[in-house]
């Protein structure tokens, strides 16, 4: 028998917002289902360490999609998507992760996400809090300014820049096979991507005066941040965290801007309380 | 219910020259085993409609592989690979080949490749007959000259480049939404995958005085290129199929250079009668 992960990879139709899109997502393990949500940028690559550790998938159903225009979740077919710049919307964002979660018959997931994906964590608990039994943000914070977004697509910009750009991102102690992964991954998406991702965490993602609205009785809130994270700093996620009520922050020492791939084995030290604390909530409906 | 498509994608892990790679690997269908190839600095998603075509997997068992260092399957994590330039080896290639069909216990496999997996048909019909029954090279030549590969890997061209050569070498009457759809997986590579590929494309391919050692009795040979193909010309494999006794050469009118994914349709009125020759064989072997 070939040596193989237990990972199975799929491709499912969701209807979102009128359109139909070809959605991958790749899947490992039974029991709580959880969201995974790539970065800007990024692709479900980020999340093969979760997928593949039984400690998790034990007691877990992780379930780690392509956001459309993302690694093999292609452009929708029906649409004449070439004629407009790809730019993500909070809307979009949020109703991607619903239709995934009803289309797969999830019974109110866990969400996880990372930067881009981590904002949007605490924008589902804020919209929907029926919807999900907890959200961990990773990287998150209220908001995150509003800078120039053109360096992000230029024909004159490789997609090297990206691959640098996340080689620094790394703290000074992630093991090189992991920071130079995850460079790698940066550098495989298409070139109007990470600009149009950007759109919704510079300009669309914005909980001020909203966040000490968050009811996390309904749908729990855990932050997770690095403490060599150059775009989120500890104090950002803090500030977060002490408008909402309930939610849990906790500082992940020796990690960055990547956590989950740039240094598996520490990110999980930091999941795992989260996640047994989650399974060991009683289930609400 | 969510449509799910019949396709399943799994990470294997095979050993190659020594090292031990993950390599992503799509599957659908039943019957004769089918490794479908693709081209340079591209991945899995070129075969795409074949792979969920009903008429070629219910004869068929479709795989679809991604090589190493492109799409899902990245680089292997148990060597420092980013301190040596990307190169495709004609040698790592064609064994790739042979190492995936035996982790998949497949019975001598048809292989079917485009552009760059096309040029390999030929090495493998020469170099290793008794372990398919029959090659399908797409857009196929004897050599491609040498050529400067520089442009194809520089920190002042972004991925846009490729999706603008994928655009210009698409026949003139496909449709827009494949023509779109196969320039934007042009863009998922990252910058040095395309230039290290032509090392085999444009240096290490070379058929010529071998052809007439191709044995078609053992492995049967056919070859198909589309008259608007800048790369290869119907010329150019029609010089091919002449110097490889029993080889079938077909031209596929109104198609260019990545035909399995620029028009699905059409390029399927030219391979199904090839697939059914095949099984017809298969039979009465």
């Amino acid at each position: 028998m070939v040596k193989a992960d237990q990972i199975v990879c799929k491709y499912i139709h969701l209807n979102i917002q009128g359109i139909e899109y070809r959605v991958f997502y790749e899947e490992a393990g039974t029991g709580i289902p959880i969201i995974a949500q790539h970065s800007g940028g990024g692709d479900g690559l980020e999340w093969h360490f979760m997928l593949n550790n039984p400690e998790i998938t034990s007691r877990y159903r992780i379930i780690a999609p392509c956001l459309p225009y993302h690694g093999y979740s292609l452009p929708p077919e029906s649409e004449e998507w070439w004629k407009q710049e790809y730019r993500l919307k909070k809307s979009f964002f949020m109703e991607f992760e619903l239709a995934l979660s009803h289309a797969l018959g999830l019974d109110r997931p866990v969400y996880i996400g990372c930067y881009v994906g981590g904002n949007l964590g605490l924008d589902l608990a804020f919209d929907y809090p029926d919807e999900f039994r907890a959200v961990i943000g990773v990287g998150a914070a209220l908001s995150s300014g509003q800078p120039t977004l053109d360096t992000f697509y230029h024909p004159n910009v490789s997609n090297h820049y990206r691959m640098v750009n996340s080689f620094y991102f790394c703290a000074p102690l992630t093991p090189e096979k992991y920071r130079r992964e995850i460079a790698w991954c940066c550098m495989q998406c298409a070139a109007p991507t990470t600009k149009g991702d950007l759109y919704y965490y510079f300009y669309e993602h914005d909980l001020r005066g909203k966040a000490q609205f968050i009811d996390t009785s309904k749908c729990a809130v855990y932050l997770l941040t690095g403490d060599y994270d150059p775009t989120i700093s500890v104090e950002d996620t803090l500030i977060m965290a002490n408008q909402i009520e309930g939610s849990k922050f906790t500082e992940m020492k020796g990690l960055s801007h990547s956590s989950m791939a740039e240094n598996p084995p520490v990110f999980t030290k930091y999941l795992m309380p989260i996640l047994d604390e989650i399974a060991n909530q009683p289930t609400k409906k | 219910m969510a449509i799910i498509e019949p396709i399943e994608g799994k990470y294997i892990y095979i050993t190659i020259q020594g090292i031990e790679y993950r390599i992503y690997c799509e599957q659908s269908g039943s019957g004769i085993p089918l490794i479908c190839q693709h081209s340079a600095g591209s991945n899995v998603l070129e075969w795409r409609h074949m792979l969920i075509d009903p008429e070629i997997t219910s004869k068929y068992h479709v795989i679809a592989a991604d090589l190493p260092f492109h799409g899902r399957s990245i680089p292997p994590e148990g060597i420092s690979w980013w301190k040596q330039e990307y190169k495709l080896t004609k040698s790592f290639f064609m064994d790739f080949q042979v190492e995936l069909s035996r982790a998949l216990g497949l019975q001598r496999p048809v292989y079917i490749g485009t552009a760059n997996g096309g040029f390999l048909a030929l090495n493998l019909a020469l170099n290793h007959p008794d372990d398919f029954r029959a090659v399908i090279g797409v857009e196929a030549a004897e050599n491609a000259g040498p050529a400067t590969m520089d442009i194809f890997y520089h920190p002042q061209i972004s991925n846009d480049f490729k999706r603008g050569t994928a655009m210009g070498f698409s026949a003139p009457a496909n449709p827009e939404k494949y023509r779109r759809a196969i320039s934007w997986v042009a863009m998922l590579s990252a910058p040095p995958v395309t230039k290290g590929d032509m090392n085999y494309y444009f240096i290490e391919h070379d058929m010529t005085g071998k052809c007439p050692q191709i044995d078609t009795t053992k492995c049967a040979v056919y070859l198909l290129t589309g008259e608007y193909d800048p790369t290869s010309t119907v010329e150019d494999t029609k010089e091919l199929a002449k110097k490889i006794k029993g080889s079938k050469f077909y031209e596929m009118k109104g198609m260019s250079h990545s035909g399995m994914a620029e028009n699905p349709e059409l390029f399927k009125k030219y391979l199904m009668p090839i697939l059914n020759e095949i099984a017809n064989q298969t039979k009465t072997v």
